[in-house]
């Protein structure tokens, strides 16, 4: 994560660097009129990652920034090691991709569809592969049973110990609402 | 000795190389030939290596048609070589090859003799910015540009001499990885919001790059 406030000193940091370099010169006629001085300058990063939860507001518009030309790489470039999990780890990166743009394909809609129905069944969790599969459940409580269940079964299968390092509570949330 | 393992990608890098291998982790006695320095890569041997990663981002197109990231790379370097400055954000989500989009057009920096930076909010994140045998690097934005805990820069531009002044001052390009969220286009544009006016279209027209 990069902080907004990180940005802005940055920002600062390249005018004045840009003035430096101009003999000392402050404002005037500037290369660039954005400020960030006379340097190309490329962000990269995933947008669609949730910031991690804390009191400050999550997204933020920044004005400088939105002058910015704006990039997507779409297409999964991801070395597939076993070749006969190629076809699902494209699938699922086309699923995520939709998802992310919203966009309600016959794709997105079985697999959620069947992640519900994996959840559904009393005892899957101590039979469903540790690899390739995902569940969505509808109550908390069922989740943290599938999930004691999965990490127990891992713990197991790889002989150590699983823990868990953070629990998040939203904002405002009392109790045992993890 | 810090060891990174890049658990998603099943393998490891090592931050500090040059330095040998850990004795006391018996990973080797730092003095046989796994601990030797990796040889720096010559002039040439950088030119073939970013025509072998040009090569490899040209391939695996749907329908041979280019890839995403062949295409947003032509339109960088084209840009970086141009008298305007460069702006770009890309957007990429795991495993669309951002990275190796980074580092490539880093490394055609390097060969391009362009005096570049590049910088992340974590250790972590700068340290999956590397090329082996290349100037290829990382360091994280508090490192780069000397900012402490309250995000204020120390950097004093009157003293060019100073290491990192003067690395800013040669600069050409800076990278920022791990530079998310700085911009709601994930309220705006894919998820429908509209807050940010012009935005959403930007997102749609360029999102397939």
């Amino acid at each position: 994560m990069m902080d907004v406030d990180a940005f802005q000193s940055i920002s600062g940091v390249l005018s004045d660097a840009d003035d430096a370099r101009r003999g000392g010169v402050t404002g005037g006629s500037r290369v660039d009129s954005t400020g960030l001085g006379d340097v190309h300058m490329l962000l990269f990063g995933d947008m669609k990652q949730l910031p991690p939860a804390t009191g400050k507001a999550p997204f933020v518009v920044l004005p400088l920034v939105q002058t910015f030309d704006f990039r997507v790489l779409r297409q999964n470039r991801r070395v597939v090691q076993d070749e006969a999990r190629r076809e699902e780890i494209e699938l699922f990166h086309t699923i995520l991709t939709d998802i992310s743009h919203c966009e309600p394909t016959k794709s997105v809609r079985d697999f959620i569809v069947g992640a519900y129905v994996r959840g559904a069944s009393v005892g899957t969790a101590e039979h469903s592969p540790l690899e390739g599969n995902t569940a969505v459940f509808t109550k908390r409580r069922y989740r943290d049973a599938w999930n004691r269940c999965v990490t127990r079964r891992i713990s197991k299968s790889h002989n150590h110990t699983v823990k868990i390092k953070a629990k998040v509570r939203a904002r405002g949330q009392r109790g045992q609402n993890w | 000795m810090v060891t990174t393992i890049e658990a998603e990608r099943g393998g490891e890098a090592l931050v500090n190389e040059h330095e040998g291998l850990d004795v006391e982790n018996g990973f080797g006695d730092g003095g046989g030939d796994d601990a030797r320095p990796l040889a720096k890569l010559n002039a040439r041997q950088l030119e073939e290596l970013l025509h072998e990663r040009e090569r490899q981002m040209r391939q695996g197109g749907p329908d041979g048609e280019e890839t995403d990231q062949w295409r947003v790379y032509k339109e960088i370097v084209h840009a970086l070589a141009g008298p305007t400055r460069l702006r770009m954000m890309v957007q990429a989500s795991a495993g669309t090859g951002k990275s190796f989009l980074l580092t490539s057009v880093y490394l055609w920096c390097l060969v391009n003799t362009m005096s570049c930076i590049a910088a992340a909010p974590t250790g972590i994140a700068a340290a999956n910015i590397e090329i082996d045998g290349t100037d290829v690097c990382a360091a994280t934005l508090h490192n780069v540009f000397d900012l402490d805990s309250e995000y204020t820069s120390n950097l004093d531009f009157s003293k060019p001499g100073v290491e990192k002044v003067g690395a800013i001052l040669k600069m050409k390009v800076l990278f920022l990885d791990e530079a998310r969220h700085v911009q709601p286009f994930i309220l705006c544009g894919a998820w429908g919001g509209g807050q940010t006016p012009g935005t959403s279209d930007k997102l749609m027209d360029n999102r397939s790059a």
